[in-house]
Formats: structure tokens, C-alpha cells, sequence
């Protein structure tokens, strides 16, 4: 009785109440969790950064709009959050097709290596950033893997100098988001059976057209996600431009910490902090127009 | 790593699955070799510097040549005899396990929460509770040291374990969730029918149905506590430090192959830890 | 007083009625049917005799006691679901012993206990299978075992057959009244299945939108359908619109097109009242042109369905406008069909012609 099953939720409440395991079972404690230690916080350093900086980290509580200004005004800090931006679009533009492809090629595969391989990009998505960070400046740097065995083998005679620069930054970037791009691309394609595609041809649709009509679409959702989690990550990055980067690499999440650390300048931290959560926000808030964020957010963490 | 059958059926890259091998047109075969080409870079660009490291890490020269002209065990040596290491690395397990067990149960009765009870701005109440996934953890690090000082709570292991447990519960909501969605309710209520309570009908039927999520949950959440820096870094102090924030403050001191030693433990770690609380999930739960 | 009474029972899910004010009593041992289409309120009536659901108004007693506000796990009733519901982590053993390990069983007493249950349902030496590893035949017969284990005062069962195969269900029909006769547990078995309904009860309840439509043994609910729905939905029967008269002591029904049947007599019909009749098409014969003069109606053969043991025929009657079916038992070795286009006549007895008001119930 289908009908009557559809109107079990009226039901549910009924029968859960009066108990101590149902006042438990609520999400009162998840929330007041996030709440507390997510919110609170971030409402507090909003407060703080339009307070006065003092010494070694203290705060002058007086209204000001003085760390804002400075934001307006010595532009640097604008465009390093532009930069900050267009480092993430340019991550996730390589990201993308190179973690579609893998992505396709695993949820395709009819090879006996398949779980292996998908695997390796579970066990590669496990793996902490500091070590994935870490690998890059064994390998790249002057006296590093690469390098050397280029040399040993005579191929070059110089160092190529790639590390510590751009380059260096985006390629670690990249490959170490590549398993939020892979896996959620994966499950999309898997589940799309391929007698679908073979519908498409045989209906006339070419190699081409049948993707485009039938798996791309269909792959949307993991495509999305993957965009998600690889832009917000990379934009944010701190290992990667502190670790990897050269004299040019200027990034938000490092110039954060060195003005919280360094500086100990807290309010001025909390106004950049709050602005580039600001402008964060805004853009999840475009993207939620056009896509569901729940729904994008498990793909990714499931 | 593909053989050459898997050309077969092909998806977009047959042209008829019926017609097998000798069918597939010669575009088509280039196609898909395009992807087995791209799919083999990656696979080497994601693992070959991982293998660097391990590798490295058995080499006793301190120049770290490579591939190295013996190997040693000297790097491992002189970690374990370090006792900041060593420490790190036991509060990165303590912190780990404990925001696990913290995120698992939060994120269980949270979850069983949302999918189990009617309550209003439900969708707007999920966004917040995933919200730590959607603040950059450079944020999320200035904004708790910042809200701790303020009321004047000193850096510990606990502030670790919490601020861990926060960060991993998107996580764990996320997979326990999806596996309630699967839950036949009609479970509970044949086992209420025959005499069980709420209590027991959880502790009977509900709790062993799902504890395999709850286990990959708290497993996740583990991976993700005893790799995390970005915000971490702002929480510890020097009898609280945790092996990412060790590895970093090394780095930035002088790059010797002990560094490729701890990655090594913090690599075995978070790949053995894992593989086997799930294969003793395997063995222990064979439904 | 009977052993479970369900006295007004209502039940409401926000605007809709899911069950309107049933009443019904079943006496201790029996087994009784409850049909009617999907969404008629008989699974609600199931639940919530067990407690399940809560009505919003009205009363369940079982031996006399109010039980209507009891949580299920407070009262002794078992179920058996659509889907089995089968603890699925836990062993066939676990599963029948459930009940018994809720109610403080020893061991001993669980292990004697199920192991005469699993005899009970053929399925000795299945003690350490999980349900995944049994047939679906056999998972519906743990269920039941798992529900009448821990002896309840009832045992209720939803639909438990509509997940089985045709052949398996005629079986384990008669093996649950066989079941049934054995332990003596009082049953109430839900289904929208009338070869089940009619089959397997003592008394039958039909029900149609929340309300009960008719309560009595099978046979007599099949006979004289006391509803338009009931006579709609039981057996195959085509409806037709009708006036009632009296004419020389005979009960007679007017039909379009001049047509007149005569029906069983009943009293509470009145000269002029609108009727519907129900011809079901087992009664209907075929008959030749010597056959009675009385209640013969005459028509075309439109199609013909060929069904192997019997034949169905359906016959345009232009007077009335409307096909009829009539369902014949084919006697393959020596009868030759009628064809398309035939002009046939058919017969059918005034005490098979279902007549009500046309007021009772919709269909």
C-alpha cells in the first residue's frame, strides 16, 4: 500500500516521542556542534575586525573601520585575493579534464585492474596534503629526483628550475585535488549503463554525439562536485603556495596566516579572513542557483 | 594496466558491442587509447612522488640521491629516538581516534535526527551542518584560536579533538546519512511487534544495520584529523604539536630525509589504519 | 464480547481518511480476511491493531481490554510484514527467537521453541542461515514462524504473499491455514487478493475507502454482495442500470432497451427504485434457441479468448449497448466454438442476478 507508506513521517513523530533516546536522536547536537565551534567563531572575528590591533595579539576593543580601509587601499590585498581566485579557475580547469578522463576511463574499464586502480585514488584521496605537498619538492627541486636522473641520463645538462615557482604551485596543486575530481566523476559515469549508449547509436548518434547527448549529462553531478571541492580547496590553498610556490606565488590563505602569526596583527586577520569568507560565500551562492549544494557536497564527501 | 580486451565494450568508444573486437572503428580505438594515455599520467603524476619519498626514506645519504646507492634503516633510527616525533605522533593518534569516536557519534544521532524527525527549515539546517566543508580551514583556524583566546581557553589536546570532530562531521553526516536512506524502518517496527522497546529495537536492529557506515565514517574521519594542517597549525602547541605540523615547521628549517621517514610512518599510517579497521569490518560483519 | 473489537476506529493523515469509522469484531480462533484495493485502509486497520499507528478516534479491545493508545512492543500480537522485514544481521534461529529472547526466555526454552516452529514451517536444520541465504518462499514461512514464536494472542499478516510467485502462493496459502488450524491463533490476514480472500478465511471483511463494506463468510459475501463495490469486486461481473418492479410476485429488473430480468426477490426494494444489476459471467450460460423464455438476452459474438480450460466470450447486446462477458468451461474434445459474429443467446437464473439499490455503495 504504497499510498498509505508515502505518510509514514506523520506517523514517525507519534510513535518517537516521550523517550530519552529520541531527545538524543536529533540534530540539536550536530548543529549546536557547528554552531558553536563554526559560527560563534566566525561571529566573533567579524566583531574583531572593526576592532583596534594592540600588542602580540591583543585587542583593542574600540569601533573602527580602520582594517577595512587598509583592505580598500593598499591594493595588494585585493588583487592577491584576485590571483588567489584565479589560481583556484586555473587548477580547476586542469583538474577537470584530466580528472574527467580518469574518472571516465575507470567507470568504463572493463579491465581486471579497475579496483586497483580506483584504489590507488582512494588510497592517493587519504593521503595528508603535507606529505602529497612534500613529494613535489623531492622530486622537482634543483637537487631533486627529477633532475637528476634528467642529468644522469644527459638529457639536460642545467637544472631545469621549476621549482619554487608557478609552476611548481599549480602542477602539486593540482595532482594532489585530483581524487576530489576522479572519484565523484567515477560514480556518475558507473552508474550510467552502457546499453544506453548503444541505444544512442543504434538510433544514429556518433561516438561523440552519444557522449555528449548521454553520459555528459548524465555525468553533471560529479562533474559539479568535483568543481566544487577542487576550487574551494585550491583557492584557499596554504601548503601548496608556502611549500611549492616561488617570489611571484601570492596567495590569500598564507598572507592570512603571516599577518595573524607574523604580524600578530589579529583584527586585521579577521577583516581578511571575513572578506575572502565574504567573497567565498557569494560565489557558493551563484553556484547554488544553478546547482544543489547538498547534493554536490555528498557526491564529493561520499 | 588496461589489456587490450577491454576494447570490447567500450561505451562511447564502440561502435557495436555485439560486433567485438574486429568492430571497433580505427577512430575509435585512438580515442580510447587517448584516455588510457592520460588516465596512465595521471596515475604516475599522483603516485610516483609518493613512491619518491618511501624510496628516500631508506636512503642513508643525507643529499638524498637518487635512486640511492643503498639503503638503511638510519632515518627511522634517528626518528624514533626523537621524543618531539615521537609525540606528535602519539597526540596525532589520540586526537585522530578521539574526533572519530566524537564525529561518528555526533554524526550518527545527528543524522538519524534529520532523517527520522519532521522539523521546519530542515534543507537550511543540512547547509549548516556542511558548512565546515564550505569554509576555507585557514578560517576556520583564525576563527577558533581568535574565539578560544577571547574566552580564555588554552591550547590543549581537547580544543584538537573538538575543532577535529567539527571539521569530520560533514563527513560523517554525509555517509551515515546515505545509509539510513537505505534503512528498511519496517525493521524497527517488526522488531518493536515482537516485544522490543525503542532502546533495544536500536541496540538490536538499528545500530548493527548501520555501524558499517558509522565505521567508514569514523574511519574518514580519522584520515582527515591526523592529516590536517591548514587550520591545525594555529591550535597546537609545542606538547600538543601533531605530525603535519612537525613535517611543516622541518621543512621550513632544512629538508633532511628524516622528514621522508615521518611521511613514510604518516603515509603507512593513514593507508594501514584504514585498510584495517575495514578489513576487520569485512571479516567481523560478513553481511 | 468478542476477543478483538474494533469499535469506530478512525484514522485521519492530515485531510485524508484513511479508515472511517470501522467497526469489527473477531471471535478468539478465528481467521479472518480482510480485502480490498490498494489504498482502502485495510494495511492501517493491520497496523493499527498492533499499534503501529495510533487512531485518531475510536477504540481497539482485545479480550475486553483497551489497547488502543498501548505501544506494539506492549502488546502481544504478532506480524507478519509484506516484505518479511527478517532481521537481516541476525540467523534464521535469531530471527524466530527474537520474540521469545524480548519476553526473558532461557536459551533451552528459545531453542525448544523455535525448533518446533521451524518444524511447524518445514524448515528444520535452517537454524544458522541468514535470510539472504533462503528462497523467498522460504523467508516468508521464517516470518511466520518468527511472528507466532512467542505465542501472541494474534497474529496479523499483510499482504504476505504478494512478493511470491503464482504457484508458491497457492502453496503457502494452504500451508498458512494449515498453520493456522494447527496452533488455533486467532489471524487476521490482510490482502487485495480475492482468490486469497475467499479461499483462506473463516469470515471475510471487505473494505473500499477507509469504510467496511460487507463482514461474513466468504460464501455469502460472494452470493449476496451487499454493495455495489463488493459485487464489483469480487468474481468478474458486468454492471448494468436498472429500474425495479413488481410484477405478478415476481421481482423484476427493467433494463435500456426493453430488456427485463428477473431477480432474486428482495424485500427491501421498491417499486420504481433505481438499481444496478450484476451479472457475473460464470452465471451467464449460453443456451440454444429451445432454452427457457424468460431471462434470455440475446446478442453478437465480438470476441473471442481462448483460455485453455475455459472460453470467454464477449457478446454485444445492441439493446442494452453494452458487451457481456461470459466465461464458459471449454470441453476441448468435443466442442466446437462460436465464431466472431455469431448470434447467440444467453441465460441466466433470478437468484444469480445480484440486484441492489443503486444508491449503495460506489463501485
Amino acid at each position: 500500500m504504497s499510498t498509505e507508506r508515502a505518510r509514514l513521517p506523520a506517523m514517525k513523530d507519534r510513535v518517537m516521542e516521550n523517550d530519552w533516546v529520541q531527545f538524543l536522536i536529533s540534530p540539536g547536537i550536530g548543529i549546536a556542534w557547528v554552531l558553536g565551534l563554526l559560527f560563534l567563531p566566525m561571529t566573533i572575528i567579524l566583531v574583531i575586525s572593526f576592532a583596534i590591533p594592540g600588542d602580540f595579539g591583543n585587542v583593542i576593543y574600540e569601533f573602527t573601520t580602520a582594517n577595512y580601509e587598509r583592505f580598500v587601499n593598499a591594493g595588494v590585498y585585493q588583487s592577491i585575493i584576485l590571483e588567489s581566485l584565479m589560481y583556484g579557475v586555473v587548477v580547476t580547469l586542469i583538474a577537470l579534464p584530466a580528472g574527467y578522463t580518469v574518472g571516465y576511463f575507470l567507470g568504463r574499464s572493463k579491465t581486471d585492474w579497475k579496483w586497483v586502480l580506483l584504489g590507488l585514488v582512494v588510497l592517493q584521496y587519504w593521503v595528508p596534503f603535507i606529505i602529497r605537498t612534500y613529494a613535489w619538492i623531492i622530486v622537482l627541486s634543483n637537487n631533486g629526483v627529477l633532475n637528476t636522473l634528467l642529468m644522469d641520463v644527459g638529457v639536460i645538462a642545467q637544472p631545469l628550475d621549476v621549482m619554487y615557482s608557478n609552476v611548481s604551485m599549480i602542477l602539486g596543486l593540482t595532482v594532489s585535488l585530483l581524487p576530489f575530481m576522479i572519484l565523484p566523476v567515477y560514480v556518475s559515469v558507473s552508474t550510467i549503463e552502457e546499453d544506453q549508449i548503444h541505444a544512442a547509436k543504434t538510433l544514429g548518434a556518433t561516438d561523440f554525439r552519444a557522449f555528449r547527448e548521454i553520459t555528459l549529462p548524465q555525468s553533471l553531478p560529479g562533474i559539479v562536485s568535483g568543481i566544487l571541492f577542487v576550487f574551494i580547496i585550491s583557492a584557499g590553498a596554504f601548503l601548496a603556495p608556502t611549500l611549492l610556490g616561488g617570489p611571484t606565488t601570492r596567495m590569500i590563505a598564507p598572507i592570512i596566516e603571516g599577518v595573524f602569526i607574523n604580524d600578530f596583527n589579529w583584527p586585521f586577520a579577521a577583516a581578511l579572513s571575513m572578506i575572502y569568507f565574504a567573497i567565498i560565500a557569494f560565489l557558493l551562492y551563484l553556484f547554488t542557483r544553478r546547482v544543489d549544494l547538498e547534493e554536490a557536497l555528498e557526491t564529493g564527501a561520499t | 594496466m588496461a589489456t587490450e580486451q577491454d576494447h570490447v565494450t567500450k561505451g562511447e568508444t564502440d561502435v557495436d558491442a555485439e560486433r567485438g573486437y574486429f568492430g571497433i572503428t580505427f577512430a575509435s580505438r585512438t580515442k580510447w587509447n587517448l584516455i588510457r594515455l592520460v588516465t596512465v599520467v595521471v596515475y604516475v603524476l599522483m603516485l610516483l612522488p609518493l613512491l619518491v619519498i618511501v624510496v628516500n626514506s631508506f636512503n642513508p645519504s643525507r643529499l638524498g640521491n637518487f635512486p640511492p646507492e643503498s639503503l638503511s634503516l638510519r632515518w627511522y633510527t634517528e626518528l624514533f629516538a626523537d621524543e618531539l616525533m615521537l609525540r606528535a605522533l602519539w597526540n596525532s593518534l589520540q586526537v585522530g581516534v578521539a574526533a572519530a569516536f566524537g564525529a561518528g557519534l555526533i554524526g550518527t544521532l545527528t543524522a538519524m535526527g534529520f532523517v527520522r524527525k519532521n522539523f521546519r527549515m530542515q534543507d537550511a539546517l543540512v547547509i549548516v551542518l556542511l558548512s565546515p566543508l564550505l569554509v576555507p580551514p585557514i578560517i576556520v583556524g583564525v576563527a577558533a584560536t581568535i574565539f578560544f583566546s577571547q574566552i580564555g581557553i588554552g591550547r590543549s589536546l581537547m580544543w584538537l579533538i573538538v575543532m577535529h570532530t567539527l571539521l569530520g562531521l560533514p563527513y560523517a553526516f554525509l555517509i551515515i546519512r546515505s545509509q539510513l536512506y537505505l534503512f528498511d524502518e519496517t525493521l524497527e517496527e517488526a522488531a518493536q511487534t515482537l516485544g522490543a522497546d525503542r532502546v533495544t529495537t536500536f541496540r538490536e536492529v538499528t545500530l548493527p544495520l548501520i555501524s558499517p557506515s558509522i565505521i567508514t565514517a569514523m574511519v574518514i574521519v580519522f584520515v582527515i584529523s591526523f592529516g590536517e594542517f591548514t587550520a591545525t597549525q594555529f591550535w597546537v602547541k609545542r606538547t600538543t604539536t601533531t605530525v603535519p605540523v612537525v613535517i611543516f615547521s622541518m621543512l621550513r628549517t632544512s629538508i633532511s630525509p628524516k622528514i621522508d621517514a615521518l611521511a613514510t610512518v604518516m603515509l603507512v599510517v593513514t593507508i594501514a589504519i584504514p585498510l584495517a579497521v575495514l578489513g576487520i569490518r569485512r571479516y567481523a560483519m560478513p553481511n | 464480547m468478542a476477543f478483538l473489537e474494533l469499535d469506530d476506529v478512525r484514522k485521519e493523515f492530515g485531510d485524508l481518511v484513511a479508515v472511517d469509522d470501522v467497526s469489527l469484531s473477531i471471535e478468539e480462533g478465528q481467521f479472518v480476511t480482510i480485502v480490498g484495493p490498494s489504498g482502502c485502509g485495510k494495511s492501517t486497520i493491520l497496523r493499527s491493531i498492533t499499534g503501529l499507528e495510533t487512531p485518531t478516534s475510536g477504540e481497539i479491545r482485545l479480550e475486553g481490554n483497551d489497547i488502543t493508545d498501548l505501544p506494539p512492543y506492549r502488546r502481544n500480537i504478532g506480524l507478519v510484514f509484506q516484505d518479511y522485514a527478517l532481521f537481516p544481521h541476525k540467523t534464521v534461529f535469531e530471527n524466530v527467537a527474537f520474540g521469545l529472547k524480548m519476553r526473558g526466555a532461557s536459551d533451552e526454552e528459545q531453542r525448544e521453541r523455535v525448533e518446533e516452529m521451524l518444524r511447524m514451517v518445514n524448515l528444520e536444520g535452517y537454524e544458522e542461515k541468514y535470510p539472504k541465504e533462503c528462497s523467498g518462499g522460504e523467508q516468508q514461512r521464517i516470518a511466520v514462524a518468527r511472528a507466532i514464536a512467542f505465542d501472541p494472542d494474534l497474529v496479523l499478516m499483510d499482504e504476505p504473499l504478494s512478493n511470491l510467485d503464482k504457484n508458491l502462493r497457492t502453496s503457502i496459502r494452504s500451508e498458512l491455514r494449515r498453520i493456522q488450524d494447527e496452533t488455533g491463533v486467532t489471524t487476521v490476514y490482510v490482502t487485495h487478493n480475492q482468490n486469497e480472500a475467499l479461499s483462506l478465511g473463516d469470515k471475510l471483511a471487505v473494505m473500499n475507502d477507509g469504510r467496511l463494506e460487507q463482514y461474513e463468510e466468504p460464501e455469502t459475501v460472494y452470493r449476496e454482495p451487499q454493495t455495489r463495490f463488493v459485487a464489483d469486486f469480487l468474481g468478474r461481473s458486468t454492471e448494468l442500470p436498472g429500474t425495479f418492479r413488481r410484477r405478478n410476485g415476481d421481482a423484476i429488473a427493467e433494463l435500456d432497451g426493453g430488456v427485463e430480468l428477473v431477480v432474486g426477490n428482495d424485500e427491501s426494494l421498491a417499486e420504481g427504485d433505481d438499481v444496478a444489476l450484476f451479472l457475473r459471467d460464470e452465471k451467464l450460460k449460453l443456451v440454444d434457441g429451445t432454452a427457457p423464455t424468460a431471462n434470455v438476452i440475446d446478442g453478437t459474438i465480438e470476441s473471442v479468448d481462448y483460455r485453455g480450460r475455459d472460453v470467454n466470450y464477449y457478446i454485444h447486446v445492441p439493446e442494452l449497448d453494452q458487451t457481456l462477458q461470459v466465461s464458459h468451461i471449454a470441453d476441448n474434445s468435443t466442442e466446437t466454438f462460436h465464431e466472431l459474429g455469431d448470434r447467440v443467446s444467453m441465460y441466466v437464473e433470478p437468484e444469480n442476478v445480484t440486484c441492489l439499490p443503486a444508491s449503495t455503495g460506489r463501485s
